[in-house]
């Protein structure tokens, strides 16, 4: 539990969730790809993944802030037990469903707004934003929680718009072999997460770190 | 078990690294009388190449006529808003076009023993989607795409596409929310990155199931139509008829690298002089539009070489009925199965077609040996076309009952090989020929994929 009271390491994990998220195709580098080499013009990568980030922000950002309005607004420890069971109860729906996701309508020839909502759609629904539960729960003050979610996001950007230049450039036959399958690992994390909330809640005799002082 | 790393190696971004795949090892046949599929050894290293070694007999007594099957999944799992990097091209989806059941075969974990996982039975394809007939098979984004030509009860229309789910093969329903004047149904397929379905038009069951009615065909009864529509609303935009003379819209061949808008498609008749014609269709000012690119005659015949259906008309009808375009979009491969002709154009400007190859083989009054010397019955039908542009194969039987009409002396099913040259032109493989004892051939699909299964969504 160490580690997730310094404030610099939440920082780190709450980035480095963010990398990882970024890496995953579903979640808009392969978009981008796509439209660019529609037009075999690489700006497009840049005019692609503005809306995409946008939206994977929104998706995020709505998900932190749900939570973080239920942790300042409502007791803790309800508010505590109900997001771990949320967790680990769409972790362990993920786990039987990961290879499903949103059914998009919008196609494939869109412009920004719909590749906005197509990103909102496929961050909210992922559970990114649910990661970051412990953080949340932990956290005193409400401005603890902005550069969390701002570092995920920024290391998220970072990490798509690389990979992005990247298949860009070397295509996507090369690196067709190491893709991971994402939406597996992500059902695991969530899990994963909603076990530590859970443990969490045990060891604290129900009291987050935030509230021992 | 879920896979960790890696998306199916028989996916392809593009049409152009699909061309890069190892060649073929399988192919698996659609049999008719009886029923089954056939699974043919296409490794010229193994013992038992250029055989039919493995035949799964399907259980619907007869009633099902296999005709068209594809698979599960395909290359369109890697678009962007469709990415299923879990998925695997593994099930082929095998629908009888007369009995509309469809059965899932499995091809793990023997390639060479499929089996079947899965049946659905015609009642519950009729009452969840409207639809009967089933024809052509898309493995799509986010589905299992498949044509009906007729509707759920009776044989009449409309005819429309239904989905099934790719995971749990359920049946979805019918894929249109609204058809305008579409009602007659064959081929379908997209224009991916534009969002684009395109449907063409055969007939309804009433009038193919018992054989071509040449009364409602001089009548211009049969579809002379294709249609686009709106792959995101499901609606329909617009039509183009051919005019009706031109008789039966029937394969579709959009251009393989998705930033194209253009396709072939191939018309059987024309009722003023029996040719067979193919369509460039194409997009220009945001308008869709069609033109012809290439006409094959009618080649005249004394009355006592025809069968009793061309007796009065004196000649012999192309009767062009599939086309294949290769992963280059290159060559246009076209079979004609009442003269016995298989050609190849070059369409590298689809509007300007080049006859850069031909060989001639079976046909009504042709009746061409195979240049290993056995005779061969029918004519060069159902053609499919290896990733790699190389090795083309094809059938020699187009439908039961109407095999029957111009090939009263029956049809002995086989499938043929043709080598295609380097710089054009073909040649029939002397050393490959496979014959079935019993039944007849229809479409081939070869293992990893060809030249009519995929989607890319890359160019």
């Amino acid at each position: 539990m160490e580690m997730l009271v310094s404030e610099g390491s939440q920082i780190a994990i709450a980035a480095l969730l963010g990398a990882f998220h970024g890496l995953n195709p579903a979640m808009g580098w392969l978009f981008a790809v796509f439209l660019a080499v529609q037009k075999d013009d690489w700006r497009v990568l840049i005019y692609a993944i503005i809306p995409i980030g946008m939206g994977q922000m929104l998706g995020d950002g709505a998900v932190v802030l749900l939570q973080t309005i239920a942790r300042f607004q409502f007791p803790l420890h309800i508010v505590h037990l109900s997001i771990a069971s949320i967790v680990l109860g769409y972790g362990v729906y993920r786990l039987f469903r990961y290879f499903r996701h949103v059914k998009w309508t919008g196609g494939l020839k869109v412009g920004y707004g719909q590749l906005l909502l197509w990103s909102f759609l496929a961050a909210s629904t992922h559970g990114s934003g649910l990661l970051l539960s412990p953080f949340i729960l932990g956290a005193d003050h409400i401005a603890d929680i902005l550069p969390l979610y701002l570092f995920h996001e920024l290391a998220m950007l970072t990490s798509m718009t690389v990979v992005a230049f990247i298949v860009y450039h070397i295509g996507m036959m090369k690196i067709r072999k190491y893709i991971v399958n994402f939406d597996l690992i992500w059902a695991v994390l969530l899990i994963v997460v909603g076990l530590i909330l859970f443990l969490m809640n045990v060891n604290m005799g129900g009291e987050m770190p935030g509230h021992m002082h | 078990m879920a896979k960790w790393v890696g998306t199916d190696p028989t996916f392809y971004p593009s049409a152009k690294s699909a061309m890069e795949a190892p060649r073929e090892k399988l192919g698996y046949v659609a049999l008719l009388q009886p029923d089954a599929l056939g699974v043919i050894d296409l490794d010229p290293d193994s013992e038992t190449y250029g055989q039919l070694i493995h035949q799964l007999l399907l259980p619907g007594e007869e009633e099902d006529e296999l005709h068209h099957f594809g698979w599960n999944a395909c290359s369109s799992a890697l678009c962007p808003t469709a990415f299923h990097p879990t998925l695997e091209r593994r099930y082929l989806i095998l629908p009888g076009i007369r009995s509309s059941r469809i059965y899932i075969v499995d091809t793990q974990p023997d390639p060479k023993r499929p089996r079947i996982v899965r049946t659905i039975e015609p009642e519950e394809i009729k009452e969840r989607t409207g639809y009967s007939r089933l024809h052509t098979v898309h493995c799509g984004p986010d589905g299992i795409f498949i044509s009906a030509l007729g509707s759920g009860d009776g044989d009449g229309g409309p005819g429309g596409i239904l989905v099934l789910d790719h995971f749990n093969f359920n049946v979805l329903g019918a894929w249109e929310m609204d058809r305008g004047p579409q009602h007659f149904s064959y081929d379908f397929w997209w224009h991916i990155a534009h969002d684009v379905t395109v449907t063409s038009e055969w007939a309804t069951p009433d009038l193919f199931e018992n054989g071509l009615q040449l009364d409602a065909l001089l009548q211009r009864k049969y579809g002379h139509k294709m249609h686009f529509f709106d792959s995101r609303s499901r609606k329909h935009l617009t039509e183009i008829d051919f005019g009706d003379q031109h008789q039966m819209v029937l394969e579709l061949r959009p251009a393989h690298n998705p930033k194209k808008t253009y396709g072939f498609v191939s018309v059987v008749t024309d009722v003023t002089n029996l040719a067979s014609s193919i369509w460039t269709w194409y997009q220009e000012n945001g308008k869709w539009d069609v033109k012809k690119i290439i006409e094959i005659p009618a080649q005249p015949a004394e009355p006592d070489q025809l069968p009793p259906a061309l007796k009065d008309v004196g000649a012999v009808p192309p009767l062009v009925t599939d086309i294949v375009l290769s992963l280059d979009d290159r060559y246009l491969y076209v079979p004609c199965w009442g003269t016995g002709e298989l050609r190849q154009y070059d369409v590298s400007d689809p509007f300007n077609a080049k006859l850069t190859g031909k060989v001639e083989i079976g046909g009504i009054v042709n009746q061409k040996a195979h240049p290993n010397g056995k005779k061969i019955t029918g004519g060069p039908q159902m053609v499919e076309l290896s990733r790699d542009g190389k090795r083309l194969y094809f059938s020699n039987s187009l439908y039961s009952s109407w095999d029957d009409q111009f090939y009263p002396e029956g049809i002995k099913g086989a499938v043929v090989k043709v080598d295609i040259l380097a710089e054009g032109g073909m040649e029939i493989d002397p050393d490959f020929l496979i014959q079935l004892e019993k039944g007849r051939a229809h479409q081939i699909r070869l293992d990893g994929g060809d030249c009519s299964t995929d989607t890319f969504c890359y160019p």
